[in-house]
């Protein structure tokens, strides 16, 4: 009886290891697919002269929330300011914080309170004043004084309602943004025939890129543990996992670090959720379901190329918080839109993109960790066919490796520089993604049945900052900063 | 015997696929996957390393090439087109040092139009913001001192789809001209992207039935954004050019798509056509389009066209909020003065947030007597819309909201 048990179970992880192996490889084919179709033929030179010379061009507000960001606010901000694009403001929104930000930026920007016709279209704590700067040349800024309401998202629901564009790009306020970021998200808007209502798109970990003056002036990957392991992870998401699930339209996330969207369609849901510990994947969820139930069409492309570096957790401590919270943020919106599963009014979101979450990202780390445990036990108890764990190792190993191929392969295929990182780089990465299976997936597993399990016990989550490092030589040497913990979550499995 | 390669091949591959079976055979079920699985990601790994070697080296070889065009030709090429002087096509080919003789490869010829692009959005964007414009004539003569003209039309004319579509995008970017007869054969593309380009470039040069796609609904099919920003920049280089532009005014009544016609509304404003604007206002009323509405009222305005103004006037009460707004803004733009009356009880009236600071505005921005009524309004305003007018008045937004 013991030992049909034993089977039973041996195969049950077995098939489901091989779903999930069959789930990447179509992933690849509908990438591979995606990548060659939605690749333009158009220069970006040439989308910049048309976007530049039209009355048509779309506007697009950038929402950056700063709390306690004194020591490079202002780099970040000017650096936002230089973007390339002739329709754009920037909305920094200072989230009632504790240090000097907010009086930097008064000082640097020359700005003055404005009597500002603030509107709530979207919930957030209260706004207390509004800034504009007196000289014209910082024209496209506007600066939010807000009381802290103690997320991410409530700050950015308070520059949702002062942005003016039809379009809204929601990122952090220390992330890199790529000069021809803008060009690229907008042509990815305009040259759709359905309408579009929120664009993702790829971004990369700037620990270890070189960054002057706020610019990327050159993208490497890092060599320290973590954030390479990261890397591999984001690659493996955006180039895998975001461009198979656009072929389909079935994106089921766009990332909170950079984000891009169509303003009126989140104000028609309610902007951000406040209590939600995913908020953006909440907010596509909420974006689809309310397309759906209007029966409209919509679409949710993914730019392949970088448009965004987003400082990483530079640590199993900083990584720790940063997974047990994403972990809390999937069980949160699993239960929160449970009426999405296999409802067919949701169309792909509730037929797709919600059982594959459910059942490949859900269900993955419980089961990956009573496969860790059961080992250990199989092990101690002298139950392990070896031959059959060696095969099953290696199978896994394998796939694994040639999964990283094929994300060097599409890195060279999208044809974008940002993207290729040096050949040194990519050894790197494959010494990554040849250790990660033993050395960084078990700690992730930790971490996500860890956030499970606090969710379920309703344990009080603390929104503590994580200390990161900076990506200047500079901020290097300073400590305590805070920095954004909503970049994407990827999946936790394979 | 002449063996096939594919016959060969194939059975190359069922010979290891064989043998692998037979070595298995007997092993359990889960052993046979894995084997399977193991051996394809190594054989399709394998490959993908070879392609992306492959594009490893075809990417280097294009940048060295590159980089030979930008170090021999850059320079020169920047001083030509800023040159007022006009240069011949052997004179430039003279001090590019270009030996016609020795052909170019096409993976050359089209690193070096990518090359000249670049060159003229660096030297246009320079010139530009300090006013002045590049010498054409030159760029032209560059293209034909290469002899990239015939470059163009064998691209048309033999290469894959993607350098089709890419090689009618240059022809437009550089203001080249292409045989119509070239271009022709595209036009019924299957391919979208192919025959959008194709369809836009003919437009964009032809004297011939120009826009008849418009007419038979071709350009209709498959609409998308990007389409409004085409049309526009293919209508204001015609009149650029002084070739005629049509009357875009029947297909702002006649368009078979919906989303057409507030684009035609729109560019009736941007090219100026003022003789255009009478028989707008019965599409207004005619149509649903909310859109084309609001953009049928907004080049009412922009053109001063006054003859409408009380039929805009008696048509707002009956509108939604957006066009109402379309039509406060359209009643300003018109600037008759005359109007006060009607902004001040569109300020009264408005149940909405918006409409009621679009008239506020309005009445900002109305002349002498509107400022008056601003005022006033302003006076009585209490707590409740005060911020209306704090907002209007003050110096540093209001730089967002000049009218």
């Amino acid at each position: 009886m013991k030992d049909m048990l034993f089977d039973i179970y041996g195969y049950c992880v077995f098939f489901y290891s091989l779903l999930l192996i069959i789930n990447y490889t179509v992933l690849m084919f509908l990438s591979f697919n995606s990548q060659r179709k939605e690749k333009t033929f158009l220069s970006i030179a040439y989308i910049k002269k048309m976007l530049s010379n039209s009355p048509y061009t779309p506007g697009v507000s950038i929402i950056a929330p700063a709390y306690n960001e004194e020591s490079n606010i202002i780099d970040n901000v000017v650096s936002m300011l230089s973007v390339d694009y002739p329709k754009f403001e920037v909305v920094i929104v200072n989230d009632g914080s504790t240090d000097s930000t907010l009086e930097k930026l008064i000082e640097y920007f020359s700005l003055v309170e404005v009597p500002f016709a603030y509107r709530e279209y979207v919930k957030c704590a209260p706004v207390k004043r509004v800034f504009k700067s007196t000289k014209p040349i910082f024209e496209q800024l506007i600066v939010v004084d807000k009381v802290n309401g103690g997320t991410k998202a409530d700050a950015s629901n308070a520059g949702i309602n002062v942005a003016r564009y039809p379009y809204f790009i929601d990122t952090d306020v220390d992330c890199i943004i790529d000069k021809n970021a803008l060009y690229r998200l907008v042509w990815a808007v305009l040259k759709e025939k359905t309408p579009v209502i929120a664009v993702s798109s790829t971004m990369l970990m700037v620990n270890g890129c070189k960054v002057e003056n706020g610019r990327m002036v050159e993208s490497r990957v890092s060599k320290r543990p973590v954030p390479l392991f990261q890397q591999v992870e984001y690659l493996r998401s955006y180039l895998v996992g975001k461009m198979g699930w656009a072929a389909i339209n079935a994106v089921n996330n766009v990332s909170g670090g950079f984000g891009f969207f169509r303003r009126d369609v989140v104000v028609a849901v309610g902007g951000y959720d406040s209590s939600s510990f995913a908020e953006d994947m909440d907010l596509i969820m909420r974006m689809i379901s309310y397309m759906c139930e209007l029966n409209q069409p919509y679409r949710i492309p993914h730019v392949a190329e970088t448009t965004c570096w987003t400082e990483g957790p530079p640590n199993l401590w900083a990584l720790s918080k940063q997974r047990t919270r994403w972990a809390r943020g999937l069980m949160q919106c699993m239960v929160m839109h449970r009426k999405l599963l296999f409802n067919l009014r949701y169309k792909r979101l509730g037929l797709i993109t919600y059982p594959y979450m459910f059942m490949f990202e859900f269900i993955a780390p419980v089961i990956e960790f009573i496969g860790y445990i059961s080992l250990i036990w199989f092990v101690l108890i002298g139950a392990v066919n070896w031959t059959t764990f060696w095969v099953i190792l290696l199978m896994l190993y394998t796939f694994n490796e040639f999964m990283l191929l094929v994300i060097c392969f599409f890195s060279y295929y999208v044809e974008d520089p940002s993207n290729r990182n040096s050949k040194w780089d990519y050894l790197w990465l494959f010494v990554a993604s040849f250790f990660e299976p033993v050395l960084y997936h078990p700690i992730i597993v930790f971490f996500a049945v860890k956030g499970y399990f606090s969710f379920l016990t309703k344990r009080s989550f603390k929104w503590e900052d994580i200390k990161r490092e900076g990506f200047g030589k500079e901020r290097r040497k300073k400590k305590g900063e805070d920095a954004d913990e909503d970049n994407e979550p990827v999946p936790q499995t394979l | 015997m002449e063996v096939d390669y594919g016959t060969y091949v194939f059975k190359v591959i069922s010979y290891y696929f064989w043998y692998l079976c037979d070595l298995y055979v007997g092993f359990p079920l889960v052993i046979q996957i894995c084997v399977l699985i193991i051996m394809l990601s190594i054989c399709v790994g394998i490959y993908l390393l070879c392609q992306t070697i492959y594009l490893y080296i075809i990417k280097h070889k294009e940048r060295k090439i590159m980089d030979r065009f930008v170090e021999l030709y850059r320079d020169p090429m920047i001083e030509i087109g800023n040159d007022d002087v006009v240069h011949e096509p052997d004179e430039i080919a003279e001090v590019l040092e270009y030996d016609r003789r020795k052909p170019m490869s096409l993976r050359e010829k089209r690193l070096l139009v990518q090359m000249i692009v670049d060159t003229k959005t660096e030297i246009t964007d320079t010139r530009t913001d300090a006013g002045e414009t590049i010498n054409r004539t030159n760029f032209h003569n560059i293209i034909v001192a290469f002899g990239l003209q015939s470059f163009f039309e064998s691209e048309l004319q033999f290469s894959r789809t993607k350098y089709k579509v890419r090689a009618l995008t240059w022809v437009r970017f550089l203001e080249e001209n292409v045989p119509g007869a070239v271009i022709t054969p595209l036009l019924y593309a299957r391919n979208n992207d192919l025959r959008k380009a194709a369809q836009a470039t003919f437009m964009w040069n032809s004297v011939v039935e120009p826009f008849r796609f418009f007419d038979n609904g071709d350009y209709d099919k498959y609409y998308r954004d990007w389409d409004k920003i085409d049309i526009h920049s293919i209508l204001v280089n015609r009149r650029k050019w002084g070739l005629p532009i049509p009357n875009v005014a029947h297909w702002v009544k006649d368009s078979k798509n919906e989303k057409l016609k507030p684009l035609f509304a729109s560019e009736i404003r941007y090219l100026n056509k003022t003789n255009e604007c009478d028989e707008l206002f019965d599409t207004f009323i005619r149509t649903s389009n909310i859109e084309l509405k609001c953009e049928i009222a907004c080049t009412l305005g922009k053109m001063h066209h006054v003859a409408d103004e009380e039929n805009l006037v008696d048509a707002y009460k009956v509108q939604v909020e957006q066009v109402k707004m379309a039509i406060i803004n359209a009643i300003v733009d018109m600037g008759t003065g005359r109007q006060v009356h009607f902004l001040e009880r569109c300020y009264d009236e408005a149940g909405d947030y918006s409409v009621k600071f679009a008239a506020a505005l309005a009445l900002y921005n109305y002349g002498d007597e509107g400022m008056q009524v601003f005022n006033r309004k302003q006076a009585n305003a209490g707590t409740k819309y005060e911020w209306i007018f704090n907002h209007i008045n003050d110096p540093i937004i209001n730089r967002r909201f000049a009218v």
